[in-house]
């Protein structure tokens, strides 16, 4: 099962990928914004990261811009959490190299499958 | 009989051509016949050659071909069927072929015959049986007349009627083959058109058929490719409902006439599914179900196109669009009806404590649709409280409202916008007016028990001093809290069935206690997050208990009494009891001080703190206990927990005792 940084100030939505991926047998490390997020990778290699973009101190795409930066994490996987509005953030988070974007409010399962997906195509 | 029909027909299907000619086939048989004159023409020079060298007679040889070569001339010149000039053709190379056993007489003149055959062979190049067919006739009449008439012109020896059989075997044999070469290569190439136009025509039926499907399907049908390109042939409720199409518009395009959010959703989603960055399942997951366009709703459903492979490649998808508009109104209506029979049921039930959740909603209702920019935690917990009640009392659109903005408020970080305040307020507005209808306008009446009606009358006849007089009448103003503690418990159990957790006893302990229900409207509305939290998060499921060795179902006690100086509303239940160690890691996070035990409590009412671990339709964010904090701390009181893992949890609300005994005149001023 996979290390997983969970990046969100939404303690309702940190809650709910607990519910979703805990039970799974995932690990997880919570972070309540992107700097906490970025430090935390910094010193730790990750499996698996999901962020969300809206975030006080650092959003989520600053963060991927540096994430990207540090050696340990030029290839780990990154979901995006985004709202049904926000184009232009998607824009930059491809560029950013985020692998895919997924959309809030989300089904556990749907995720649940999109990180298995992704986690087995990266084993390959 | 039965099978020699199908045999004959088939045989004559093959001999026979089709009886129109189309034009590709006549270009090319003129252009045959052209180059068919020219070869023949060929033959007289060739012939008085050889009739030269050979000795046979090469003027004879010139006017006996150039008489053969007459027949092809004409008929080229004056036929206007291609096809009967080819079989004139055909009659001719066989002459020809005679006329070159005739010149070639001597030793190679069996040797000549070769050229019958090399002519039959050639002649398949029509692509018509007919034309061998004449051929072979014209050989086989040209070998027996002449057999007959002049043998030499046909035999260099005494050649026996057998040799001349066995001669038309041979062509006979070549005959069927060239035939057969003839006809498959009618259909095949030269017949194409034919083949092709026989097949447009079907598909043109077959399209047909199609298309008054597409015309007639009340569905809107349409195909996009791997880019999102709408495909031309769509069904005719497609421009119905998204307005008209054109070529090269992308599905993402039509809904962005209508709603850019489901529109982005959608293109950002199957971005992702053709990209194959996401399993298709999980990317067609996230695309818009829903899309309103106009007034009306439409359902969108999506069934991939995809390949077969191991690893499948979406091509494309079909994009069902169902104008559900009814329906969901059908579905509205329902539901309101539901909503009025359900309030009716409440009413009957207790009409008291539906009047006094109706009059704490309408404030928080208010509240609610009429503050755009107010504090975010107070419009939390006003939407946490509206929603918990609204469930207790069957109210689903408003339950659904608060969920819907709840999530939204607290994922997003956005508040109801004025269309959505003016949604709840219109249906706060219509509950209003069904309310008003069934209870007219009794709902400040002053309800007396019987017992306290004759205690009443006997102080006034004794006489009883005027202040215990007083203080009897203000006693029927407050209410007995066992009638509120009964509503509780009722509440509770509903709660408890509603979350799967079957039957549980609730215990109830008034202590005689009597509220003014003014005062205590607000502690009472938030009262129910704590009892959501007992019975949601602190009893166990009935697997747990039975694992933990508690007999029965879970208990909650509910209780008011005086103790001294103090009042105190207990809730008691015997469950798993509060994981403190949760609490302290989920305060922590949240940047709260947990340096001592009463400052981890303190943290326990403090909103995005809650010892659930998941989210449910009736707790687990963390954002009740506050409300019910801030509730109880407007009466001046204070909250006590203690539990014992995992035997239960005991919560205290305490009060002044003064907070719960109201002296008549404050009633008068009040009134």
């Amino acid at each position: 099962m996979a290390k997983i940084l969970i990046v969100d100030d939404s303690a309702t939505i940190r809650l709910q990928l607990r519910g979703c991926l805990q039970p799974a047998g995932h690990e997880l490390v919570e972070a309540e914004n992107g700097a906490i997020g970025l430090q935390k990778a910094r010193f730790a290699d990750f499996d698996f990261i999901i962020m969300d973009v809206n975030m006080p101190v650092m959003n989520g795409l600053e963060m991927l811009e540096n994430l990207r930066l540090l050696d340990g994490h030029r290839t780990t996987p990154v979901f995006v959490l985004t709202t049904e509005s926000s184009k232009e953030m998607v824009a930059r988070g491809k560029r950013s190299g985020a692998t895919a974007w997924i959309v809030k409010p989300f089904k556990s399962e749907v995720l649940l499958k999109g990180i298995d997906f992704v986690l087995a195509r990266q084993a390959a | 009989m039965g099978d020699t029909m199908p045999v004959r027909d088939t045989i004559k299907r093959w001999l026979v051509l089709p009886s129109h000619i189309s034009e590709r086939e006549r270009e090319y048989l003129n252009r045959l016949n052209r180059v068919g004159l020219a070869f023949f023409a060929l033959h007289v020079p060739v012939f008085v050659c050889i009739a030269w060298l050979n000795g046979t007679g090469p003027l004879s040889a010139f006017f006996l071909t150039v008489g053969v070569l007459l027949g092809p001339a004409m008929a080229y010149a004056r036929f206007e069927n291609p096809r009967a000039v080819a079989r004139i053709y055909g009659m001719a190379a066989m002459l020809m072929g005679g006329l070159l056993v005739h010149v070639g007489q001597g030793p190679v003149q069996i040797e000549m015959h070769f050229y019958f055959f090399a002519l039959l062979a050639m002649l398949a190049v029509y692509g018509n049986p007919s034309v061998i067919l004449t051929a072979a006739a014209t050989v086989t009449a040209h070998h027996l007349v002449l057999w007959w008439l002049l043998p030499s012109s046909v035999f260099n020896y005494d050649a026996p009627l057998w040799v001349v059989l066995v001669h038309a075997a041979f062509v006979v044999l070549e005959s069927i083959a060239t035939v057969y070469v003839a006809r498959s290569f009618f259909d095949n190439v030269i017949g194409l058109e034919i083949i092709v136009r026989e097949r447009t025509a079907q598909l043109d039926q077959r399209n047909g058929q199609m298309r008054r499907v597409l015309d007639h399907v009340q569905e809107g049908l349409l195909t996009i490719d791997a880019d999102g390109v709408v495909s031309p042939e769509v069904s005719r409720s497609v421009a119905r409902l998204f307005g008209p199409l054109t070529s090269g518009t992308s599905f993402a395009d039509l809904l962005e006439r209508a709603d850019p959010r489901a529109a982005f959703a959608f293109s950002n989603g199957y971005e992702q599914a053709v990209s194959g960055v996401l399993p298709i399942d999980v990317a067609i997951d996230q695309l818009p179900t829903e899309v309103k366009v106009d007034d009306r709703v439409l359902s969108l459903d999506y069934v991939p196109l995809a390949s077969s492979d191991q690893e499948p490649v979406l091509e494309g998808m079909l994009i069902v669009t169902t104008d559900v508009t009814d329906e969901r109104e059908r579905m509205r209506l329902e539901r309101e009806q539901t909503e009025v029979v359900r309030v009716f049921d409440h009413i009957a039930q207790d009409r008291a404590g539906f009047v006094e959740f109706f009059r704490e909603a309408s404030q928080l209702v208010k509240g609610i649709t009429s503050d755009a920019t107010g504090c975010v935690g107070t419009l939390k917990r006003d939407l946490h409280t509206l929603k918990g009640n609204a469930m207790l009392f069957d109210l689903a659109s408003v339950f659904e409202w608060c969920h819907a903005m709840e999530d939204r408020l607290a994922n997003e970080g956005v508040r109801p916008t004025a269309d959505e305040r003016n949604e709840l307020a219109a249906v706060w507005t219509r509950l209003s007016d069904e309310v008003t209808v069934i209870l007219g306008d009794r709902t400040d009446n002053l309800e007396v028990e019987p017992s306290a009606f004759e205690a009443l009358l006997s102080a006034a006849l004794r006489p009883a001093p005027s202040h215990v007089v007083a203080g009897m009448i203000a006693d029927l103003k407050l209410e007995p809290t066992r009638v509120r503690l009964q509503r509780i418990a009722e509440q509770a159990r509903g709660i408890a069935r509603r979350l799967g957790k079957g039957e549980i006893e609730v215990r109830i302990n008034d202590g005689d206690v009597r509220l003014d229900p003014r005062r205590w409207r607000a502690f009472w509305s938030s009262f129910v997050h704590v009892i959501r939290n007992s019975v949601d998060h602190g009893l166990e499921s009935s697997e747990e208990r039975v694992e933990a060795g508690k007999d029965g179902p879970g208990c909650v006690t509910i209780g008011t009494h005086l103790d001294g100086d103090r009042f105190i509303v207990r809730v008691e239940d015997d469950g798993r009891g509060v994981n403190w160690q949760r609490v302290r890691e989920r305060a922590q996070t949240l940047g709260l001080d947990v340096s001592t035990q009463a400052l981890v409590q303190e943290a326990l009412f403090s909103d995005g703190v809650s010892t659930a671990g998941m989210l449910s339709e009736f707790s687990g964010r963390g954002i009740g206990m506050g409300a019910l904090r801030d509730a109880c701390q407007r009466l001046d009181g204070t909250i006590e927990i203690r539990s014992r893992v995992p035997h239960g949890t005991t919560v205290d609300f305490i009060f002044p005792s003064q907070i719960a005994t109201v002296q008549p005149h404050e009633l008068l001023e009040a009134a």
